[in-house]
This record gives structure tokens, sequence and C-alpha cells, in this order.
């Protein structure tokens, strides 16, 4: 088993701080993608980040609507009513909305999907804080969806109610539309500094 | 060379009155600061001093507009004495959560420029909820060596806060 690239002959050491941990192109078939710590003490082990960061580049292909919202869901936990609230504030050309929700982490809203113009994707980038900390998991958000004439841009931030690690994260939309082929979503691992 | 190099993480294990990085080279493009942080004022937000090179004079600005509830709200302040970066959970605030943050300090080390900041910055807390992206400007062009950062109402900061400063490469 090969070390991770931080330890170099046995001995810690400071390299780059963003590690890449999986990227994944979605065939088109897929309504959820669920990316999971591998455990192992290689790059995907997520026990050893600090901090998350996924960036998206989306659109659903079904559903019948030009609008879809990509939500990310830590350790699969669905919404009960208690466990996530979030805070967003978007622009849609003509005005901004700001709302406060419950339900989800917000990783993009009006991401295209089934209607929207051909080819047309949407950006989100979602940083996890201090993901393997005894605290309630927190969240930013930013997104660029824009869809020829209609779109949105926003922010956004989100807390996950539980004290616990985060092992897995599952990407779907908030209504379960299909990804398109053409979506992909790729996780970066942060690292702390480790070397005095 | 890394792209992106961790150069300080602290991680408060009590509570603190300020959090500092110092002798920071000046051999990066940019820096960013990632940090989950709670403040130990009294009410339900507090707010992030934040001074480079220990300059106390009324050298900052900043400017914010934030989504609060249903609420769109925008702010500014002029020849202050710190960049501000507000609205970050207190122990007044409903639930014990604490506020994500990212900071990008531009162009740090140039000479020729004043310095400009970018923070994007989440306190989700119940009702009190909060999202919002500032700008600061510090009118010097001094290459930034040294981040305080503190509160404005105090009494402190509170354990569990964790800050990383990163320095960003451009190869």
């Amino acid at each position: 088993m090969a070390d991770p690239a931080y330890i170099v002959d046995g001995v810690l050491t400071d390299g780059e701080a963003w590690v890449g941990v999986a990227s994944h192109d979605f065939t088109g078939s897929e309504t959820s993608l669920t990316l999971t710590s591998t455990d192992d003490g290689q790059v995907g082990d997520f026990s050893q980040y600090m901090d998350l960061v996924a960036i998206a580049y989306v659109r659903f292909s079904s559903g019948g609507s030009a609008d879809g919202t990509l939500i990310c869901e830590p350790n699969s936990d669905t919404y009960t009513g208690s466990n996530y609230e979030s805070q967003r504030f978007d622009g849609d050309g003509s005005s901004v909305t700001a709302a406060g929700w419950g339900g989800y982490i917000f990783v993009g809203i009006g991401m295209p999907a089934q209607t929207a113009t051909a080819n047309a994707y949407g950006a989100g980038i979602l940083h996890l804080f201090d993901i393997n900390s005894g605290k309630y998991k927190s969240a930013v958000s930013q997104n660029a969806s824009d869809r020829d004439g209609a779109g949105k841009a926003g922010i956004g931030a989100a807390t996950w109610l539980n004290q616990g690690p985060i092992t897995s994260l599952k990407f779907r939309a908030s209504n379960d539309y299909t990804f398109a082929a053409g979506s992909r979503i790729d996780l970066f691992g942060v690292l702390p500094r480790m070397v005095a | 060379m890394a792209v992106i190099e961790a150069i300080a993480t602290t991680y408060l294990e009590a509570d603190a009155a300020s959090v500092t990085f110092s002798s920071i080279p000046a051999t990066y493009e940019h820096l960013q600061l990632r940090m989950s942080w709670r403040d130990g004022s009294t009410g339900t937000y507090g707010m992030i001093k934040t001074r480079f090179n220990g300059d106390t004079g009324n050298n900052y600005q900043y400017h914010l507009m934030r989504g609060y509830g249903t609420t769109a709200a925008t702010d500014t302040a002029a020849s202050t004495d710190y960049i501000a970066n507000n609205f970050v959970i207190a122990e007044g605030s409903p639930r014990t959560g604490y506020t994500s943050a990212i900071v990008d300090i531009l162009d740090y080390a140039n000479t020729n420029k004043n310095t400009t900041t970018q923070t994007m910055l989440g306190s989700v807390s119940g009702t009190v909820s909060q999202v919002v992206f500032h700008s600061g400007m510090w009118d010097s062009t001094a290459a930034v060596n040294t981040i305080l950062l503190t509160y404005v109402w105090g009494p402190d900061i509170l354990r569990g806060t964790e800050v990383t400063l990163y320095g960003l490469n451009s190869s």
C-alpha cells in the first residue's frame, strides 16, 4: 500500500494542501452519486482532511422542468425536519431573493434541467468545514446556473445538525431527477498545516 | 512547489483573544484563510476584526451584502480601523454551531497596490441564519506580513475555532 503524498520516507511533510479525492462523470442514467471515505489512510480517506470541497458541473435530464436543485447529504442523512438548516441569497436577473430553508445543503439552485437550453450545465462549488470535528458541520456554497435568458447566481450556507464525522457525501437533485450525461462532480480534500 | 500550501493552522483548544499569523512569506501570489469560527460575545452575532501588519489606524473599509431570512441587505464602512467580517455566530445564537468562512487576500505582496480582500461567510443558526459576501480594503501598499483576527465586542473567540492560512502559487 502506497503512502499518501504528504508522507515521504515515513516522514510527515507539507505538500499540496488540496488533494484530489474523487472524480465522477455521469453516464446519463444515475439519480444520485455517493462518494464514500475509503478509510484506508490513502487519498480517499476523509478522516485526514480539515475541509472538503466539491465542484459540480451538472445538468438534469428528467422531470420535464427547465431547472433543478442540486443538494448534498452527508452520510446519506435525509431530511427529518430537524437535521438541517440553511440560508440562500440568489439573483435571477431581475430581483434578489433571500430565503431560509430547512432540509438541505444546497450545492446549486436553478441548475439546467430537461427542458433548458441544450448543452447548458450549471456550476456549483460546495465547501464543508472541519469535517472530522465534534461540531455541527457547516458549509458555504456558490452557484452559477445560466440558461440563456433565465438562470440564477447565488450563494448559500448550511448546517448539518450532526456532530459525527463526515464519512460520505450523497449528491442528488432535490426531486431525484436524473443527472444528464456530461455532468461531473469532483471532490477535493483540504489539508491543514501539519508540520510546525 | 505546491500550488496551494498550508502556511499555518491554529486550532483553539481554549478560548482566546485573537488569532495571529505573522512572518508571512512574500513568496505566494495570493493568500486564503479558511475558518470555522465562533465568537464569545453575548449577542446573536459577532464580528471578526481583521488587521494587517499591526496597523491600528483608520485605514480600512469594507462593503457587504447578505441574505438574512427573507431579507436582502447591504452595509459599508469607510475609514475604519479594521476590515470587518460580520455576522459570525456568537454565544447568544440559537445553535451551538460555528460560522464557516473563506477570506481571499489578493496579490498581498505587491507593493504597488492596496490590499483587497473578499470573504464568503455562512452563519446558519436557526431563525437568525445569514449568508454574507464581503469586500474589504486596506489603504496601504505594504506587503502583508501579519494578519490579526480578533473580535469586536468580545470577550473572546471560542474554543473549537479553527483557522488555516493558505498560500496560492501560480505554478
